[in-house]
């Protein structure tokens, strides 16, 4: 009888958790036998039926309460509560993930990378452009100004010289006023002529800049003379390209156009004035200082202070309108004034802003895509 | 604390045994009154084992002499011992109230 009981009771055991009746088989058997034995054990038929549905309950019980108590572990472990456990918890699972399937690893990160890496220059490019402040001193007090047609004001057409010196000469809003003309200018000291870019400016351009040369002087009010000796200031890297590290810079010269020029300055290398210039040399008045249609000229101003821009824009308009009223060249023209730098980010402005914003449109979407591309994966694993 | 546990403490206190060893103590000491089904009684040796209150002495060579190596044997740990006292403590403290209780009322 007791042997097939225990037989009958290791049967039973079967609906414990494996590893609970691994652990414990041989105890309990040997507490079942101990049952068996004692003063207790069911002597008649209702007895045994008893002793069966008890040892049965017992066994169902003890198996809910221990896969609920594994259940219980599972989740502790699933969810720790400690913040730096949990993290780790997810770093770790993140990286096995990402180990286990290094096709979508790879389109992950070079999808960031791409993302990132464009947002990061056009941003570089932005900044330069829009944040950074321009390399003189001031930048807030500097307006270029501009001729513009009556009927059409935002129609910026350049300025002539005679206006600019009508300009320079009656205004009341500035504290000086210069003109340049980017040009080409060739360098005649070979047997082939090189091409450089070089800008022709008034001395007054600089001062109102407030940019000095790293070397020699700036230029002055008489460099722009007819009949004087012909000078120019270079760059930087105009200077080392020929000249290497030599900083005595008296009795240089340069022939450009064929004609001997001293240089008398060398400036910064941050000087960009405008970009890409290599020389600068004095505007003269040339013979057509009093062609009104020959609008060639830039030209820039430093404000007085207190002038706003809506103030220096009625005053630099009224005189070039009163020479409209008495000469025919100038008929239905007037002038239009910006800030300097609205001046050089004209329309560039709106496209970098665009750029930006496409950039981080291809960001987002790349963000956007490692989530899409990381559920159609497990899904596709995990069938 | 469980019942159960109280009592499985309470024969372990005062020597190692094996499991059906605590099941007669625990038969005897709560005169007949608590059985522990084969089962339930492994179910609460593992959780006390887990919970650090007992210790199992399988295979460490310090079971008593003269028994079966294959049975485990099951000590009292420190924190056990501490968790009993405690549990006898409040017993003592119930009891005290539930006796003053009583007293004031029947007098």
């Amino acid at each position: 009888m007791s042997r097939r009981a225990v037989r009958f009771f290791l049967i039973l055991l079967r609906l414990l958790p494996r590893d609970f009746r691994q652990a414990h088989a041989d105890g309990m058997e040997d507490a079942f036998r101990e049952l068996l034995k004692s003063e207790t054990r069911p002597r008649d038929l209702i007895q045994w039926a008893v002793f069966w549905v008890r040892v049965l309950q017992d066994i169902l019980t003890q198996a809910a309460q221990t896969r609920q108590t594994k259940r219980q572990n599972r989740h502790a472990r699933r969810y720790p509560q400690s913040l730096l456990s949990t993290m780790m918890t997810d770093i770790a699972h993140a990286v096995r993930g990402l180990a286990r399937s290094p096709g979508f690893t790879i389109v992950a990160i070079v999808s960031l990378a791409i993302g990132i890496g464009v947002n990061t220059s056009v941003f570089s490019l932005v900044n330069a452009v829009q944040f950074r402040p321009l390399p003189f001193s001031a930048p807030h007090d500097l307006f270029h100004v501009s001729e513009a047609e009556q009927d059409c004001r935002g129609c910026r057409i350049g300025m002539s010289y005679a206006t600019y010196n009508n300009l320079a000469a009656a205004n009341s809003v500035f504290s000086s006023v210069g003109a340049y003309r980017e040009t080409e200018v060739a360098i005649t000291e070979t047997v082939l002529p090189i091409t450089i870019a070089a800008t022709r400016l008034t001395p007054s351009v600089l001062d109102i800049l407030g940019v000095l040369p790293v070397a020699g002087r700036p230029m002055v009010s008489q460099d722009d003379q007819i009949g004087v000796p012909a000078v120019a200031l270079v760059s930087q890297n105009f200077w080392v390209s020929r000249f290497g590290n030599d900083i005595n810079i008296n009795g240089r010269t340069v022939s450009i156009n064929g004609i001997e020029h001293a240089i008398i300055g060398v400036m910064p290398r941050s000087f960009e004035f405008p970009e890409s210039s290599d020389l600068w040399l004095p505007l003269t008045a040339s013979a057509n200082r009093f062609d009104r249609d020959e609008r060639n000229l830039q030209v820039i101003g430093r404000r007085l202070p207190g002038n706003e821009l809506a103030v220096i824009d009625q005053d630099v308009a009224s005189i070039v309108e009163g020479i409209a009223t008495t000469d025919p060249a100038m008929a239905g023209k007037t002038a239009n004034v910006l800030g300097y730098r609205d001046f050089m980010q004209d329309g560039i402005s709106t496209a970098f802003w665009l750029l930006l914003g496409a950039a981080s449109g291809v960001l987002l979407i790349a963000c956007a895509n490692i989530p899409c591309r990381q559920r159609f994966h497990i899904g596709y694993t995990s069938q | 604390m469980k019942l159960q546990w109280f009592h499985i403490l309470l024969a372990l206190s005062d020597g190692e045994k094996h499991g059906s060893g605590i099941m007669r103590e625990v038969l005897n000491q709560s005169e007949d009154r608590i059985k522990l089904w084969p089962a339930t009684l492994y179910g609460a040796l593992e959780q006390l084992t887990n919970s650090g209150f007992i210790v199992e002495l399988r295979g460490s060579g310090r079971h008593p002499k003269g028994q079966s190596e294959r049975k485990k044997y099951y000590r009292l740990s420190k924190t056990g011992r501490e968790a009993l006292e405690e549990e006898v403590a409040r017993f003592e403290r119930l009891n005290r109230t539930v006796r003053l209780k009583l007293h004031a009322r029947q007098s």
